[in-house]
């Protein structure tokens, strides 16, 4: 460490200019995982809120709640705790915006209405509340909205922790309003059944229906799956190149440097203690670039609009910090094989 | 104490085995400050390389203080260096990027053993440095530079110290300053000192001087 350390110090500019690359690589790897993670939750949050084990939906519905029609009567008192789902998708308009947005028809207390953090619950008919993404885009508490599909006019009397569903907001609201926008829902007709019961698996459901545990249903929902590999290559990816520039600058330095590592080994210092040193200087260049990387990713997260959906998940940054810093002292091994190389002979003539 | 038992050391060019060091056996002994004069090419430096255990004989054997270099593997080579041999080289062999003082420091991080810090301090004020210790090797100048390789070979207590052209890059006052240093430091320390050099003037501060030619070692005058 006590030469790496002084090797750095003494050479700020060269060790400023390596580390600049890896604060950049971070910078550009945390933000893409933030991106990913916000990209990620806009199609499952609604989801995620329901704390579910498994849902329901008809077998011929390929997976999504849109095309599925249950019988309420099929499904009835069968797991420990259960809600319906009724779904239809609309544009809503409070006169001055258009958005997007599925409106969930659920039953009182139902365990899938998110957190309520602003204003009331809706109670009435034709009463919705929806989730907070809505209010971002400059919906308010009081306003009217209109549908694309619909001549009803329905009232926001509140907003939900944020709860978007397949990239779009949703509007919570009971079973007889959703009827009256999708006549098809009658009572008796739901989209999905969502299940909260740990021993789902050991109930029987008719040869109609079919069981889907919740995570093979997110992976299900319309381009989630491909949206989620591509972000996860890019970051693969990005881990790659990090540690090959990361092994190229160091196997450089290593190679400036083959001279004093000979007449270092000539006075008789190990190769262990030079490879220590190669892995320190790695280490103290790694974690230094990531964590200003790292603070730079928080830092353009407080100046992103909203709109940009972007979510940073301490714990997936820590692991990758962690996963960044480990690919560079991978990065680094080519460098400390070098050290091994080098003749303490020819390095002193 | 330095012993050269029947040592040959030869080398394969193309069909060829050259035999840089003929059949040698020879003993040093401490206290001793012993010249290896020649002309390029004449075997001096393989002398010393194995001399300072950089690399073992073809046959017979080396004895570094009763330790038979024949057969150490590199890790133990380099720990034998370490404690027993201090390296005074022809170009500076000064990390760039330490301090003067810090050149000690790194030493000491790879072995304990080393000279009080009162006793460097004496050290520093004998070969005038102590205006420099702060300095890096790039401001100071080459006779500065050699006294403190020299305080660095001392530094490590070893009990051999080998100089290759030692003073090659200085002027002659400073040449013969630094002989004079070297000379009394490993008389006073009890060191033996091999030193490898084109340059006669030299010879006049050593205990005995030999000269090697084609690869065979003899005693001068």
């Amino acid at each position: 460490m006590f030469l790496a350390w002084n090797e750095m110090i003494r050479n700020k500019l060269k060790f400023s200019l390596i580390i600049g690359v890896l604060v950049m690589i971070s910078y550009l790897l945390f933000l893409l995982s933030g991106l990913a993670s916000g990209l990620m939750d806009m199609n499952r949050e609604a989801v995620d809120q329901w704390e579910a084990d498994a849902i329901i939906l008809n077998d011929e519905a390929n997976q999504t709640i849109q095309q599925s029609m249950i019988a309420e009567d099929d499904v009835e008192n069968l797991f420990e705790e259960q809600a319906t789902l009724k779904q239809h998708s609309v544009i809503a308009s409070n006169g001055d915006i258009e958005e997007n947005a599925f409106v969930f028809g659920i039953e009182e207390d139902s365990f899938l209405l998110p957190k309520l953090t602003e204003g009331e619950q809706a109670e009435k008919e034709n009463e919705v509340v929806a989730d907070y993404s809505l209010k971002e885009t400059g919906f308010e508490v009081g306003d009217e909205l209109t549908l694309s599909n619909s001549d009803e006019i329905l009232t926001l009397t509140g907003f939900t922790e944020s709860a978007k569903y397949s990239a779009s907001s949703v509007l919570f609201t009971d079973n007889k309003t959703i009827e009256k926008l999708n006549p098809m829902l009658s009572e008796d007709i739901i989209n999905a059944l969502v299940i909260r019961d740990a021993d789902w698996q050991n109930s029987e459901v008719n040869d109609e229906l079919e069981v889907l545990e919740i995570e093979e249903f997110i992976e299900s929902l319309p381009g989630y799956t491909a949206q989620s590999l591509t972000l996860n290559f890019m970051i693969i990816f990005l881990f790659v190149i990090s540690a090959a520039v990361i092994g190229i600058f160091l196997y450089v330095l290593t190679l400036q440097k083959t001279s004093l590592f000979g007449v270092l080994k000539a006075q008789g210092f190990s190769n262990g203690y030079l490879a220590r040193t190669v892995l320190a200087q790695t280490f103290i260049i790694a974690v230094i670039g990531t964590v200003i990387g790292l603070g730079l990713t928080f830092l353009t997260g407080l100046f992103l609009p909203p709109a940009v959906p972007v979510e940073f998940n301490y714990l997936t940054m820590i692991i990758y910090m962690v996963v960044l810093i480990a690919v560079a002292m991978l990065g680094s091994l080519s460098s400390v094989i070098s050290v091994r190389k080098v003749d303490p002979l020819k390095a002193i003539g | 104490m330095l012993k050269f038992e029947n040592v040959i050391k030869s080398f394969k060019d193309g069909d060829q085995t050259i035999e840089a060091v003929k059949n040698t056996s020879i003993i040093f002994n401490k206290g001793e400050c012993i010249a290896i004069i020649g002309p390029s090419g004449s075997g001096k430096s393989t002398f010393l390389t194995i001399a300072g255990a950089l690399q073992t004989p073809t046959e017979g054997d080396v004895k570094i203080n009763g330790q038979s270099i024949s057969g150490m593997n590199s890790k133990e080579l380099a720990h034998l260096r370490l404690n027993e041999i201090g390296f005074i080289l022809q170009a500076s062999n000064l990390v760039p990027f330490l301090s003067v003082k810090q050149q000690f420091q790194l030493l000491k991080k790879s072995k304990k053993d080393v000279m009080a810090d009162s006793e460097l301090d004496e050290l520093f004020e004998k070969l005038s440095l102590k205006k420099v210790k702060d300095q890096l090797p790039s401001e100071i100048s080459g006779g500065q530079k050699q006294r403190v390789a020299i305080a660095k070979s001392l530094y490590t207590n070893p009990s051999i110290i080998l100089a290759d052209e030692p003073t090659a890059s200085l002027d002659t006052e400073n040449a013969l300053k630094v002989m004079q240093i070297l000379k009394e430091e490993t008389e006073q320390r009890m060191k033996t000192c091999i030193i490898v050099t084109h340059d006669e003037r030299l010879t006049e501060y050593c205990d005995a001087v030999y000269k090697m030619t084609d690869g065979i070692l003899e005693k001068q005058g």
